[in-house]
C-alpha cells in the first residue's frame, strides 16, 4: 500500500524536483475479479481500493498532439541552448487557457531535459558544484523582484535565501544558477504578475535581465499572457514596437481538443483509448470511454485537465457503487469543475 | 588485447517480458548538499573553510550551522572539531571530505553536551597537528 501511495514531493525545491525527475513508476498491481473482491477482508478491500484510487487518479501523460506541437516548440528554442554565453538565447511561453495541461507540459520537458543532462555530464560540474539542470519556479500573486528571487533561491536551498537586500539576492541566484550549470528556468504560473503595475514591470525586466546574463533558456507559463501584455511589457500603442520580450519570446499556444472534424475527433478517441486501458475497474471494458466520446466532450470541453478531474470521479464513484465500469450514467452524474460545468450548460 | 569470452546470461535473474523497461539513473549524490561547492584547502582549520563558505553565500558562519541543522547554542561559539565530529553528514553536505573530519581537529576526550560549548569570549582554536594554531581562526560566529 505504502508504494502505491501519493507521491508528496514539491517541485519548487531541488530536493522534490529530483523526486520528481527520479521518480519510479507506481508499482502496478492485478485487478481483482468481483468474486476475488467479496472474498476479501474488509480491511484489505478498503486498501485495495484505496490503491486503486491512487493508481487511477495519476494516469500516465500521453503523448497528445498537444503535447507533439510544444515539444516542437520547445525544441526549437532549445537550440539556442548550444549558443555561446556571449548571444542571447530565447525563451519559450506556453500561454494557453485553464486546464489544458500547460504545466504538464513544461514539467515534463524539463523533466527529460534533466535526465539526459545527467546521463550526460553527471551530478556534479567540473568544479564541484551540484548540478542541477533544471529550476521549477512558480510564481504567487502580487510577486515582488525580491520575492523572485528569493524563490529562485529556496529552489537551491540556498542558505540566504530568507536573507539578504534585493541586489545581494540577485547576485547569489546569478552565482547558484552559474554555478550549477543551470541551462533551463520553468517559472510557472506567469500570469501573477501584473505587467501594467510597478511591481510586475519590475519583475518583467528582472527575467530580462537575468535572461541576458545567464546562460540559461526560461519556459514561461502562464494564463492569458499576450492579454496581460507580458509580450508587450506593458507597453501601450506605438511603444509596443520597443518591448524586448515580443522579439525574445517565442509562444506556444495549447488548444483544447476539437471534435468538430474527423482528425480531431480521432484525436480525441485516441487519448480516449489510451486512457481507458489505464484504469483498474473490475468491470472496465475496452470501449468504456470512447463510447461516451461525444459525452465526456461536452463535458469537458476537450480539455485534459476537465477530462482528468471527471474520469477520477467516475473512478471512484464505479468503486463506491459497486459498478466498476464507467458508463453514461456515471459520467452524466458526476461532479465536473465550475468551468466545465458551466461551459457544458450553456 | 585477446577477449574473453562473454558470460552466459543469468536467465533467472532476466526480468519478465511484460516488466517495465529499467531506465538509466545516475546515483550516489546527495541532492541535499549545499549547492556550491566550497572545497577545504589542505591544511585550512575548520574555522577558515567555514568563514569562506559562510562568505561565498553571503552569510554568517552561524547561519550556516543553523543551516545544516548543526544549531549552535544561542550564547556561545561552538566548537567546530566536535561539531564536525557529531554532525559529520551535515559538514559532509557542506563540502567537506569525509576522509578530512576525524583526522583534523578530533577531540582529545569524549565530549560532553558541556564541552559542545565555549564562552561567548573565547574564540575558536582549532590547532593543528603541531599544536600551532592556524593564522586564520575565526573569531566571531
Amino acid at each position: 500500500m505504502a508504494a502505491n501511495d501519493t507521491h508528496r514531493y514539491q517541485l519548487s525545491r531541488k530536493a522534490g524536483w529530483d523526486a520528481f525527475v527520479n521518480g519510479s513508476p507506481r508499482p502496478d498491481f492485478a485487478v481483482l475479479t468481483l468474486e476475488e473482491m467479496a472474498g476479501l477482508p474488509d480491511a484489505e478491500l478498503e486498501d485495495y481500493n484505496a490503491a486503486r484510487d491512487v493508481w487511477n487518479t495519476n494516469p500516465p501523460t500521453v503523448r497528445t498532439q498537444q503535447l507533439d506541437a510544444a515539444y516542437r516548440i520547445i525544441g526549437e528554442v532549445m537550440a539556442s541552448n548550444h549558443r555561446d554565453s556571449d548571444k542571447l538565447r530565447g525563451s519559450v511561453v506556453i500561454d494557453a487557457e485553464p486546464s489544458l495541461g500547460k504545466t504538464t507540459i513544461a514539467t515534463r520537458y524539463a523533466q527529460w531535459f534533466h535526465r539526459t543532462t545527467y546521463r550526460r555530464y553527471g551530478p556534479t560540474t567540473a568544479d564541484g558544484h551540484q548540478r542541477l539542470p533544471v529550476a521549477f519556479i512558480p510564481l504567487t500573486a502580487g510577486i515582488t523582484l525580491k520575492g523572485l528571487n528569493q524563490k529562485l533561491l529556496e529552489f537551491y536551498q540556498h542558505p540566504a535565501a530568507r536573507r539578504g537586500s534585493r541586489t545581494e539576492l540577485t547576485s547569489l541566484a546569478i552565482d547558484c544558477v552559474t554555478s550549477c550549470e543551470t541551462r533551463l528556468i520553468v517559472i510557472d504560473d506567469l500570469h501573477f504578475i501584473d505587467f501594467a503595475h510597478r511591481n510586475g514591470t519590475e519583475v518583467s525586466n528582472h527575467l530580462k535581465g537575468l535572461a541576458n546574463e545567464l546562460p540559461v533558456t526560461f519556459i514561461y507559463v502562464g494564463v492569458g499572457l499576450r492579454e496581460k501584455q507580458f509580450f508587450d511589457e506593458g507597453m501601450l500603442g506605438e511603444a509596443t514596437s520597443y518591448a524586448q520580450t515580443s522579439r525574445r519570446a517565442t509562444r506556444c499556444p495549447v488548444v483544447p481538443f476539437r471534435i468538430d472534424n474527423d482528425a480531431g475527433m480521432r484525436a480525441w478517441v485516441m487519448l480516449l483509448t489510451t486512457l481507458e486501458r489505464h484504469y483498474k475497474l473490475a468491470a472496465a471494458r475496452p470501449g468504456m470511454l470512447t463510447d461516451h466520446a461525444r459525452l465526456l466532450h461536452t463535458r469537458t470541453q476537450g480539455r485534459i485537465g476537465s477530462l482528468a478531474n471527471i474520469l477520477d470521479r467516475a473512478c471512484y464513484r464505479a468503486i463506491l457503487d459497486g459498478v466498476e465500469c464507467i458508463n453514461a450514467d456515471l459520467l452524466s452524474a458526476v461532479s465536473v469543475d465550475n468551468a466545465a460545468l458551466q461551459a457544458s450548460v450553456a | 588485447m585477446p577477449h574473453s569470452k562473454p558470460a552466459s546470461p543469468d536467465l533467472h535473474s532476466a526480468p519478465a517480458p511484460d516488466a517495465p523497461p529499467l531506465r538509466e539513473i545516475v546515483g550516489g549524490y546527495d541532492i541535499d548538499r549545499l549547492p556550491i561547492h566550497v572545497p577545504r584547502f589542505q591544511d585550512e582549520s575548520l574555522e577558515g573553510w567555514l568563514r569562506r563558505l559562510s562568505r561565498r553565500y553571503q552569510v554568517t558562519p552561524r547561519d550556516v550551522l543553523t543551516h545544516l541543522g548543526v544549531a549552535p547554542h544561542p550564547q556561545a561559539l561552538p566548537k567546530l572539531e566536535i561539531l564536525t565530529a557529531h554532525h559529520p553528514e551535515a559538514f559532509i553536505q557542506a563540502g567537506l571530505e569525509p576522509e578530512t573530519l576525524p583526522s583534523r581537529c578530533s577531540p582529545s576526550e569524549p565530549p560532553s553536551p558541556r564541552s559542545m560549548r565555549t564562552s561567548p569570549w573565547e574564540s575558536w582554536d582549532c590547532r593543528g597537528p603541531g599544536g600551532a594554531a592556524p593564522h586564520d581562526s575565526a573569531h566571531a560566529v
